[in-house]
């Protein structure tokens, strides 16, 4: 006799604009009526989501509850879902894509690490974790391979037996054993083949005890643990931990004019840090081409704007936007590096998607700075504030 | 093309000066960030700067061709001791003949004593002349004789430092004289500030101040004017994609220029913020104005430096952001606009020209 399973939560972290940007932030409910979907308030900062559901084979599509968002702070909100994974995340994704108010946060291959090597490497030799690496080189191809848009995960998985494989690098793995088995052996097999250094999802063990929480680098949390406040914990503290990197981001990187107040005179002073991020290995000329081709169409993942202005083979400037945020960014491309200016109002997490998508499609192994300060100093840090009730 | 023929290039020259001042990784830096290594910051970037008024009246007094409103290209200060740099970038060195020699008196009293008076708390301050090196020899005569003629009119001056940039091998060189050495404490007297400049790749890191100038390499004179042009293009495109749909949209030329520099145009001299709001009316809003008119009558409203825009329909819009979106159908162009800053329609005024007396 079959059990009855019950849906795991998932729950999609999201990011909306934050008043520091000269953006007005929109109410939740704003946002997810101008979606379509029918948003019922249950208390100050929770609401239940209706929207189209696809029926059962051959039953019309419904409108059906499909989950609830709670509202964090003006900037993040939480979407709680028990729809299927493959469901939710084409839902969110959908939702992301038609509101440029919306988007995921992005917690990159480098992100994780440093979750991994912070918090979840000491919960405990014995507990159980898995750490997922995904990459593939999707602009170094042989030069007769056609282009490709960007595919969903879940397209990807259900096609990839149905069309014949295209010649690139591509690494998929999984690392499920315990924590302490992974520590001993996780640090050589990342110097030995440099992309298990592009961690696409994390699992936290539950401090509860069993079960766990698997958190993948678009802001998905999945719960494995009996608990929904354990699950809620985890991810308000990822929240905390996102949002506090944000700030810093911007703080640091915006570039602005600011008033130095002196002892006899009001100056000013011209601030902000240019992001660098440094690929391991140096792209070959053609996949050079092919990225600065590529990144800036309208469907690729980089979601860039702009026209690159070319100042030799492997190097080019780009003063364009975020294709997704609609904000403006500058950008220098080399085979070696990217070089990113953030003008003051342009989110913070227009880099940490480039951060993330460099790892996944670009180049494996990468050195992130902001300002001369190297990404894992970042992270360390930024400071979390703690919970408090509002 | 040459890295040699942009060292005297001024955009060229004060772009790698700022990108000195930023902060960056140490070992894959843009451009080594020297004067941040020794704790200096960005003051001011090409800010007039305002003499004490007893020290005018000593000019006015002494006879000698000396600048009352000195200009720097660059100011960066060193919170620590209050220590400041006053950078000059020239494309060559100059004869104590020269119409220069009266700015560069002007920028000699200025970084004197007259530097502590203004910028308190800064307390001591370095002239530093930058431009390529083979000119360095000449340069530092010059300011040798211009500082005797100062002492001679008894305005104090301040100690001067003459730096030069030079293509080694495959490696940009910044070079020092002791007055820096000692004024900041950097050892020896040079470094590699950018490696691997190869023939077949500019240099230019991404360009953080601009001008409507041509661009030292002849096969690309408007490629400074395009960096404008992008980024107002982006500024634009971006307010557009985030008004509510159907909402009227306005812009000025001058307002799409502070917001893409955050307010840094502001400080910049003058006639170089008037030449990009020309850039900006004339490549950019003439275009858009002209493309518009002629496809969506009373779509688009031009009216000297601002452009309105207010659309018929949801569809209306979509075609103009989808037009707007493409590079190859706007194809604004970066050949550097007629001077004539007459207003093109006759009852037009120019507002900004009035209000910036």
């Amino acid at each position: 006799m079959g059990r009855t399973r019950i849906p795991l939560a998932k729950t999609f972290l999201l990011e909306h604009v934050s008043c520091r940007t000269g953006r007005v932030p929109k109410p939740p409910q704003v946002i997810f009526e101008s979606l379509g979907t029918t948003v019922t308030p249950i208390d100050d900062t929770f609401m239940e989501i209706r929207d189209r559901v696809k029926g059962e084979a051959g039953t019309p599509e419904e409108v059906k509850v499909v989950g609830y968002v709670e509202q964090y702070d003006e900037r993040f909100f939480a979407y709680y879902t028990p729809e299927k994974s493959q469901d939710a995340r084409s839902r969110v994704r959908r939702w992301i894509i038609r509101c440029p108010d919306l988007d995921a946060t992005w917690f990159s291959g480098a992100l994780l690490q440093i979750l991994w090597d912070r918090d979840v490497s000491n919960r405990g030799d014995d507990r159980f974790g898995k750490l997922t690496f995904r990459h593939e080189s999707v602009y170094d191809l042989p030069e007769d391979a056609t282009e490709q848009s960007e595919q969903d995960e879940e397209e990807e998985a259900s096609e990839e037996e149905e069309r014949p494989e295209r010649e690139s690098r591509k690494a998929r793995f999984e690392m499920g054993d315990r924590i302490g088995r992974i520590k001993a052996s996780l640090g050589k097999l990342q110097s030995d083949y440099n992309p298990l250094n592009a961690l696409f999802a994390l699992r936290f063990p539950s401090r509860l005890g069993h079960g766990s929480h698997d958190l993948y680098q678009f802001g998905q949390v999945t719960n494995r643990t009996n608990s929904f406040e354990d699950h809620r914990n985890l991810v308000r503290y990822l929240y905390r931990r996102y949002k506090a990197l944000l700030d810093w981001t911007e703080t640091a990187a915006w570039h602005r004019m600011e008033a130095i107040s002196t002892v006899s005179s009001m100056q000013v002073g011209v601030k902000g840090v240019p992001l660098t991020i440094r690929f391991e290995e140096p792209l070959a000329p053609a996949a050079f081409n092919r990225w600065v081709a590529m990144a800036f169409q309208r469907r690729n993942q980089f979601r860039l704007w702009g026209d690159p202005i070319r100042l030799g083979p492997t190097k080019v400037h780009a003063y364009g936007a975020d294709r997704h945020l609609w904000q403006p960014i500058n950008i220098e491309m080399t085979n070696e590096r990217l070089v990113a200016i953030l003008p003051h109002g342009t989110c913070g997490n227009t880099f940490h998607r480039l951060v993330t998508n460099v790892q996944r499609f670009v180049c494996p192994k990468i050195e992130a700075w902001i300002g001369e300060k190297p990404f894992k100093a970042v992270v360390d840090e930024s400071q979390v504030e703690p919970e408090r009730d509002e | 093309m040459k890295t040699e023929s942009l060292l005297s290039d001024p955009v060229f020259q004060l772009n790698l000066l700022l990108w000195m001042a930023k902060e960056q990784p140490a070992d894959s830096y843009s451009v080594r960030p020297l004067f941040r290594e020794h704790g200096f910051e960005i003051i001011y970037i090409e800010n007039p700067f305002p003499l004490p008024e007893e020290v005018v009246s000593i000019i006015d007094k002494a006879g000698l061709e000396v600048s009352r409103t000195p200009e720097p290209d660059l100011l960066l200060g060193r919170k620590r001791d209050h220590r400041a740099l006053y950078l000059e970038a020239k494309a060559n060195s100059f004869s104590p003949a020269s119409t220069n020699c009266k700015q560069a008196r002007g920028h000699m009293v200025a970084a004197g004593p007259a530097f502590a008076e203004v910028m308190a708390p800064y307390q001591t301050c370095l002239l530093c002349y930058v431009l390529p090196k083979k000119a360095n020899a000449l340069m530092r005569k010059c300011l040798s004789v211009l500082h005797k003629d100062l002492a001679g009119a008894e305005l104090d001056d301040s100690p001067f430092s003459v730096h030069g940039l030079s293509v080694r091998g495959t490696n940009l060189v910044y070079s020092w004289d002791r007055a820096f050495s000692q004024h900041t404490g950097a050892r020896g007297s040079s470094a590699t500030i950018m490696r691997n400049v190869g023939d077949d790749t500019d240099p230019s890191p991404l360009l953080l101040v601009y001008t409507d100038e041509d661009y030292p390499d002849p096969e690309r004179r408007g490629l400074i004017r395009k960096a404008v042009l992008n980024q107002v293009h982006a500024e634009m495109l971006c307010q557009l994609q985030t008004c509510p749909p159907l909402q009227p949209y306005e812009a000025t030329a001058e307002g799409l220029l502070m917001k893409m520099t955050d307010g840094v145009l502001k400080y910049l001299g003058r006639e170089r913020l008037r030449s990009m709001r020309r850039l900006v009316r004339e490549n950019l809003f003439r275009r858009v104005h002209e493309f518009w008119q002629q496809r969506q009558p009373g779509t688009v409203t031009w009216n000297y430096d601002t452009l309105k825009v207010q659309w018929g329909s949801a569809s209306g819009r979509d075609e103009f952001l989808d037009w707007l979106e493409d590079y190859g159908r706007t194809a604004f162009s970066d050949e550097k606009p007629p001077a004539n800053d007459m207003p093109l329609l006759p009852d037009a005024e120019d507002p900004v020209e009035g209000e910036s007396g």
